[in-house]
């Protein structure tokens, strides 16, 4: 049974003639020590889904059951006791300014039955944690945006919660402190096994810390599986978009469609993009198209990363072959797990400047 | 020196006790007044916040109740707040005139001006820190506590000095019904009698006091905020 269970979940709003549904009809299974992303642009009711977690909003429809137990039926007691247990970080940090550091971390034992002893040995073991030694008696406003939400993941974690939620934690920050906090998410997740779910429109911020990944389009998941899966095999235009911001290819085909050498290749040429993941990446795909078919190609642009520890390729590359034997490189490469697909510059061309 | 001040303050000098007198008449208004209508202004101040769009404990019927009385109790003319309750003063204190009958509508005027006050102050208070307070399992009044008025004091201070302020102003109107107090003197006594320099000492007595709270308070202030100081 999974952790985190969403069930059916709809969150409507109702304002005076309105009625807006914020959330449709999700479900998700969250299993313990996940690292769920849930990705989508803003509006897409992404915040509105994980507040349904721990009931900061309730949901219109569906049920939300954690470890085993129907969220539901909770008293308000009951549901405060489960927020003290569930972490969430937000993207504006949200600290209280009239504390100082040691007090915010502080803030969520009150009204718990941890000692005092034991409060003040938590409180310095998160600020050793979270890389914040000597700013125990700073306030908030003394703090850099990194420094900040390193003390809210601290607080987060003050009564040893076994789930944290991240709302846009790091979509504040700059490139370099998104990274470090994600390295401190990363290490919160594996050594100390808590379950994190993370929200995000960032795709690189889910690639670089999460094994399963949830897209979200207007209150729906559109698409989710694991990384791999979805990466390797994204099924909607809305998953690929997201996606190719992780990687290059996009700004690649761009450059190539200013080139007038690739725009206006010779009869036989074509460009492809060429998509595989795991032990396909072993295969030398360019000598086999030289050496099973003549075929000469061209790598002109190629990227190559690891998900999850599988290497995932995106090549565009240029082959210079008659139209029946490009049809049997294809069908080759499929049997191979390789997706070829042809690159039209011009149609890319046409795309773009409907986009722009 | 002594004949110096007998030369320009002829009537001040004859008048010290009164003057004593007055003080602590507008002191025992003052901060009498203060403490009543202060907390019960706080309360409803917080209830405003509370039950207010998108407040924690969001009751729009409740709240609209509660925002058209202290909205009706702000309108009312102080000078004719004192006429029409006399009656109920009367009630209370037993009688509708003197200085402690005078806190009664001194109260009731400063219930609602210092809750409007107490509502501006607290719903400046970031949503987002009360929302992770909530996330945090706070309850509401854990958070109305440990967030809304922590957070809030230095507004909270702030308001307070301009509520003590216009409360001395209010308390020199109340010597109209023979409140007593620095605002009496200067009227009944130095007006009606021409007693310039009676007026003058009072108002300087008045401005003190004014200034000595703000200072106070925006010591207070400082002290206390975090959030815009370095």
């Amino acid at each position: 049974m999974a952790q985190i269970s969403l069930e059916h979940i709809d969150v409507t709003f109702k304002q005076k003639h309105q009625v807006s549904k914020a959330v449709q009809d999700v479900t998700l299974q969250i299993e313990k020590g996940d690292a769920y992303g849930i990705v989508g642009y803003s509006g897409a009711g992404k915040s509105t889904l994980v507040r349904v977690i721990n009931h900061l909003q309730k949901p219109s429809a569906g049920k939300v059951i954690i470890d085993n137990k129907d969220i539901d039926k909770f008293s308000h007691a009951q549901i405060r006791q489960l927020r003290k247990n569930i972490g969430f970080i937000f993207q504006h940090f949200n600290l209280m300014n009239a504390r100082t550091i040691e007090d915010n971390i502080l803030y969520p034992m009150v009204g718990t039955k941890t000692s005092n002893d034991e409060r003040k040995k938590r409180v310095q073991r998160l600020i050793n944690l979270v890389g914040l030694n000597g700013k125990e008696k700073f306030y908030p406003a003394q703090l850099s945006g990194g420094q900040k939400q390193r003390v809210a993941i601290a607080r987060a974690l003050a009564n040893n919660p076994q789930i944290l939620i991240s709302d846009e934690a790091t979509s504040a920050l700059d490139p370099k402190t998104t990274q470090a906090i994600l390295h401190l998410l990363k290490k919160i997740n594996k050594e100390l096994g808590v379950t994190i779910v993370l929200i995000t429109h960032e795709m690189d911020v889910v690639k670089s810390l999460c094994n399963k990944v949830a897209v979200m389009d207007t209150g729906k998941v559109v698409e989710k599986g694991s990384i791999l899966e979805v990466f390797s095999n994204p099924k909607t235009q809305l998953t690929k978009d997201f996606i190719d911001t992780t990687n290059n290819v996009k700004e690649a085909v761009d450059t190539l469609s200013a080139q007038e050498h690739f725009v206006e290749l010779s009869r036989n040429q074509q460009l492809f993009r060429l998509h595989y993941i795991g032990a396909s990446a072993e295969t030398p795909i360019i000598v086999d198209l030289y050496q099973k078919f003549g075929a000469v190609s061209n790598i002109v642009y190629g990227n190559i990363e690891f998900i999850s520890n599988v290497p995932l390729g995106n090549l565009i590359i240029e082959i210079d072959a008659e139209e029946s034997t490009i049809k049997e490189i294809k069908e080759y490469l499929a049997s191979k797990d390789v997706h070829l697909t042809n690159i039209n510059l011009d149609q890319e061309k046409i795309r773009n400047s409907k986009e722009g | 020196m002594s004949s110096f001040l007998t030369h320009y303050l002829p009537n001040v000098m004859t008048m010290i006790p009164d003057f004593e007198q007055a003080t602590i008449e507008t002191l025992y208004m003052t901060f009498v007044t203060a403490l009543i209508g202060g907390i019960i202004g706080l309360f409803i101040g917080v209830l405003l916040v509370l039950t207010g769009p998108e407040g924690i404990s969001e009751n729009i019927s409740f709240y609209t109740v509660l925002d058209k009385i202290v909205n009706f109790f702000r309108a009312i003319p102080f000078i004719i707040l004192l006429a029409v309750i006399a009656p109920f003063t009367r009630i209370i204190v037993g009688t509708a005139i003197g200085t402690t009958a005078c806190i009664v509508p001194l109260v009731i005027a400063v219930i609602p001006f210092y809750a409007r006050q107490v509502q501006n102050a607290l719903l400046d208070v970031d949503s987002g820190i009360v929302e992770s307070a909530q996330a945090m399992g706070s309850s509401t009044w854990g958070i109305v506590f440990r967030v809304y008025l922590k957070e809030g004091l230095p507004k909270i201070i702030r308001s307070s000095v301009v509520t003590l302020i216009s409360l001395i102003s209010l308390t020199a109107m109340a010597g109209t019904v023979a409140g007593g107090g620095l605002g009496n003197l200067a009227v009944m006594v130095g007006y009606q009698r021409y007693e310039n320099d009676v007026t003058f000492v009072s108002l300087i007595l008045i401005l003190i006091l004014v200034f000595v709270i703000q200072i106070i308070g925006d010591i207070l202030a400082r002290l206390t905020d975090h959030e815009n100081a370095k």
